[in-house]
């Protein structure tokens, strides 16, 4: 039956000509036979508006503390850092070596610090060394940088620390981080003595002596 | 570490801006123009903002293809997240020779599939008779005429509803790529990089969900489509 062959083609190309990927020739007999077939006519209307109406969907939101459950999700699932420098130095035999290797990167630190100007005789000094855990890439380490005027405001911790006395803490992000690292006068604006490092994580060591070179 | 190093360093220098001298509100504000490739570059290099663009541009968008996988909005946000957690695990594996929204989607994808695929498993059927299992049409559908309904907004509520239903009816195999592209409106070209189908297979399962979608609104609200047209 030709009319019935007809509208059964017709609707066959609905969909590539919602797509417009129909072949022009056949783009046309569609739209001369949508002109001559209202069933075809209103089942084209009904598909366009129907596909047209998932756009139009309901959409779920995230929920409030989505982000911070992921970033919850994110730090339960980061391995240790692979150098777990400082306890390993605290901690494992051949220590002088290590505390060789330390002392380098200290001196370097403060080298930068005091041509940089950060470093001098005003601001009081903290009697304890923050070690800032840094990345680069999957790379990560931890160096001990002086902080010159943190403890001076008890009150205002380092931005993001939910409790300063807490023997770790992790900012929320980076940027909060640097941020964070501006308020001690310390260091510079973004902590990073090579510019390839990331801070990563501030973590206050209460079996770090304290540093009494700055 | 060296190559690696290296490419980041050359992408640094590659920016204009010096981005370890950049102080830190002005390096969101910056980093909120960046291309989504760009971004990934950052994550991988630890930058954490960066992540946190890309979450605040895709958060939505992914739970809500997930939902419409699924079905269930919890897991979509639980599989969302597990979505980001790989970007953020694996930015470094990222290459650049697709959109990083097609990387995203498509791991959003496969979570959800395997969803699906373990829910087989709870329900003692097999991933093959899911792939192609069509639902009943619900025992709710309307029947008989509807009383006349002035609200227009309650019958495009209800239209909503349908349109909901006609989808979750579809078997998986078709309603991931019909979902790609009449809900979030992707590209056959990106769907069938994701799905890692041809072109013409992907156009193939969109007509035949099409049409399906189609079928079952004609069999079940057929008097709801005829007020809509």
């Amino acid at each position: 039956m030709k009319v019935k062959s007809d509208c059964g083609r017709a609707q066959g190309w609905f969909s590539p000509f919602l797509d417009q990927g129909l072949d022009p020739k056949k783009a046309r007999v569609l739209v001369a036979h949508l002109r001559s077939c209202r069933v075809c006519a209103k089942k084209w209307e009904q598909f366009r508006l129907s596909l047209g109406g998932l756009k139009t969907l309901d959409r779920i939101e995230p929920s409030p503390d989505f982000e911070e459950k992921l970033w919850r999700r994110i730090r339960e699932s980061e391995p240790e850092p692979r150098w777990g420098f400082l306890r390993g130095v605290m901690t494992s035999g051949a220590l002088w070596p290590k505390l060789a290797g330390v002392a380098a990167v200290a001196a370097i630190v403060v080298g930068v610090l005091i041509a940089g100007g950060v470093l001098g005789p005003e601001g009081s000094r903290s009697p304890y060394p923050v070690a800032v855990e840094r990345s680069r890439g999957s790379e990560t380490g931890s160096v001990l940088l002086p902080v010159n005027r943190l403890a001076s405001q008890p009150a205002a911790p380092l931005q993001g620390a939910a409790d300063w006395n807490s023997p770790v803490w992790t900012p929320p992000r980076s940027g909060r981080l640097e941020r964070g690292l501006s308020i001690m006068d310390g260091l510079p604006d973004t902590a990073v003595v090579d510019p390839e490092f990331v801070i990563r994580r501030v973590r206050y060591d209460p079996s770090a002596p304290p540093s009494r070179a700055f | 570490m060296g190559s690696k190093g290296q490419r980041g360093r050359k992408k640094r220098e590659g920016h204009s801006m010096n981005l370890a001298l950049v102080r830190g509100p002005q390096r969101a504000e910056e980093l909120a123009s960046w291309p989504d490739e760009d971004l990934v570059g950052m994550v991988s290099q630890g930058h954490d903002g960066a992540f946190e663009i890309l979450m605040s541009r895709y958060k939505s968008r992914i739970i809500n293809f997930v939902f419409r996988i699924v079905s269930d909005s919890d897991t979509a946000e639980d599989l969302a997240q597990e979505t980001f957690l790989r970007v953020y695990r694996n930015a470094g594996r990222y290459k650049r020779v697709a959109k990083f929204s097609t990387w995203i989607y498509t791991i959003a994808a496969n979570l959800a599939k395997n969803e699906l695929r373990n829910r087989c498993r709870r329900h003692a059927v097999t991933w093959d008779e899911v792939q192609n299992l069509q639902l009943e049409p619900a025992a709710h559908a309307p029947t008989s005429p509807r009383p006349p309904k002035p609200d227009r907004s309650v019958e495009r509520q209800e239209l909503r509803a349908a349109l909901n239903q006609a989808i979750e009816t579809l078997p998986a195999r078709f309603k991931v790529p019909f979902v790609l592209r009449d809900v979030e409106g992707l590209a056959y070209e990106d769907i069938a990089k994701m799905l890692r189908l041809p072109k013409g297979t992907v156009k193939s399962r969109i007509n035949r969900a099409r049409l399906r979608f189609r079928e079952y609104l004609e069999a079940n609200f057929q008097e709801m489509l005829d007020a809509e047209s």
